[in-house]
């Protein structure tokens, strides 16, 4: 049955269980069947390891060769890939990292790991337009209380509690710092999101964060304003002002406003 | 249903797309007929892989290329897959759309690798079946690769080349012949590659791969990280006798080199081609 001989050849490859597949192999030629079987099964996990390398590596640096080659070995036994393209094998490496010691004693390592795959996401994600300055301008006075920003596809919002981004910063632009993870004294939120075709990534001020949630939640400006009321009369400067920051940077996509 | 219209169109000399080469292929135009793509790095919602895909396909015809259909596997056919490749399909219009002849998943679960198939009736059967969906799924015909291989099993009792024929025939689709590949399998299982090619039908071979491989000794590995070696440039040659002009293509997976290498082999391809221009 093929059925059969594929589920054997597939645990033979995966799990290493050999035996049950080695009698299905024809004998004969220069190499043996366990050698034939061997270059399956060191191919398979030979190209699921390139894969995770290029999907994480400054997690890779952050643990050494040797640590990310003993996560990846293990992520690869529990973790078999269940979608057609390579793009999405390493979508469980955060949830790996927090499940298993002692890599759950590290939370900067899934912080990383979580940091890394959004970029993934950000990277072939949605397009959608930019929208500019001018765009803004011609937002009638009496419609900003009805103004709702929608942000790029591609944003992605994360609390971060070390100080991943550094991190990522520091080793992406191959500085010879040692990597240090330093807990911050309160978390920060940090946004990624592609404008163009570019990918980016910031950690926001204090009072940037709860504001631009809720226009991720597309809410109202004057919600938007209410969030910012700790500079009292000057809310809705600041709103403004961090709307001027959104928009050129290209996190927003689309100004929904009624114009009657 | 049979599909009409069986003439096979000429691409000339194309190369694998690779993203080490998107700028130098927008800037300077380089002469090369036409590219394939791996469809699969392709079936993503957008940025830079679309943005560079779009703008090539403006400047030369395309085909596609997957490595996930899994056409031999005793899984299910996996529709949400085919609904991304129809839909890469419709945004930029291949001339035609390839996969390789092995299985790469079961049990939901995707090896990524090329797993051979086992040469026999059941086999047999159960591919056709599968090929006719996908064709009637995309209504138009796929072109199946034979794929390197590395063991045989004790349940064939079929060359590859009656197998692939056969379907080719009975499932009316297409051969995209990967000749490194019959090399490849050729040193591994021990026969003669040239027999593999005599016992293809000239009319169902509509591309045709170019590669390099890694020989260790007693065994080769097909890498397509190597350029092509000369006993494969003399098997091309040989095929092109057999089965006159066929759209051709290098196809490097890995160390990607410069475009220069790599035009300079194709370059090779036409010389021996031109032998066989009709």
């Amino acid at each position: 049955m093929l059925s059969d001989l594929q589920n054997k050849f597939k645990n033979a490859v995966m799990k290493s269980q050999k035996d049950d597949f080695l009698t299905e192999i024809e004998e004969g030629g220069k190499i043996t069947p366990s050698q034939r079987l061997h270059i399956y099964s060191h191919a398979y996990k030979a190209r699921l390891l390139e894969v995770l390398k290029d999907d994480f590596p400054v997690l890779h640096a952050m643990v050494g060769d040797d640590i990310f080659e003993v996560v990846c070995a293990k992520y690869i036994d529990q973790y078999p890939s269940t979608h057609p393209s390579l793009r999405y094998f390493g979508q469980h490496m955060a949830l790996f990292l927090r499940s298993h010691k002692p890599y759950n004693e590290n939370p900067a390592l899934i912080e990383m790991a979580e940091f890394e795959w959004a970029f993934n996401d950000v990277f072939d994600g949605v397009d959608d337009r930019r929208i500019t300055i001018e765009d803004v301008a011609i937002i009638p006075p009496q419609a900003w209380t009805t103004l709702r920003l929608h942000l790029q596809p591609t944003f992605h919002i994360n609390q971060f509690k070390w100080n991943t981004p550094a991190i990522w910063s520091m080793v992406t632009n191959e500085s010879d710092q040692k990597i240090v993870p330093e807990q911050y004294p309160q978390s920060a939120p940090c946004i990624q999101w592609r404008a163009d075709l570019v990918c980016y990534f910031r950690t926001l001020d204090l009072d940037e964060g709860p504001a631009l949630k809720l226009a991720a939640e597309q809410r109202a400006f004057p919600e938007i304003c209410q969030s910012l009321e700790q500079h009292g009369e000057q809310a809705p400067m600041r709103a403004a002002e961090l709307l001027k920051v959104w928009v050129n940077e290209g996190l927003i996509c689309q100004l929904e406003y009624l114009k009657a | 249903m049979r599909h009409k219209n069986n003439i096979r169109p000429d691409l000339g000399y194309g190369l694998g797309l690779r993203t080490d080469h998107y700028e130098e292929i927008l800037k300077g135009e380089p002469n090369i007929d036409w590219f394939e793509i791996i469809s699969e790095n392709y079936m993503v919602e957008g940025g830079k892989p679309l943005y560079y895909l779009d703008q090539i396909a403006e400047r030369y015809p395309l085909v596609m290329h997957g490595v996930s259909l899994s056409i031999g596997s005793s899984d299910p056919i996996n529709m949400d897959y085919l609904k991304d490749l129809k839909k890469l399909e419709a945004r930029i219009k291949p001339k035609w759309i390839s996969d390789h002849l092995c299985w790469t998943s079961h049990g939901g679960h995707n090896t990524h690798d090329l797993m051979p198939l086992p040469y026999n009736q059941e086999t047999l059967n159960h591919v056709i079946e599968r090929v006719s969906q996908v064709q009637d799924y995309l209504g138009r015909q796929i072109l199946l690769e034979n794929a390197s291989s590395y063991l045989t099993y004790k349940a064939s009792d079929m060359s590859e080349w009656d197998f692939i024929s056969e379907i080719a025939e009975r499932a009316d689709c297409l051969i995209l012949l990967d000749i490194n590949n019959i090399y490849v399998s050729g040193f591994n299982h021990e026969f003669d590659p040239k027999t593999y090619i005599e016992h293809i039908a000239p009319e169902k071979v509509w591309q045709i791969h170019l590669a390099g491989h890694e020989n260790n000794g007693d065994y080769i590995i097909d890498t397509h990280d190597h350029p092509v070696i000369d006993e494969v440039w003399e098997l091309y040659d040989f095929a092109l006798q057999k089965l006159g002009p066929v759209s051709t293509m290098i196809e490097r997976d890995d160390h990607i080199p410069p475009l220069s290498e790599l035009l300079a082999e194709l370059d090779q391809a036409r010389l021996i081609g031109q032998k066989y221009a009709k």
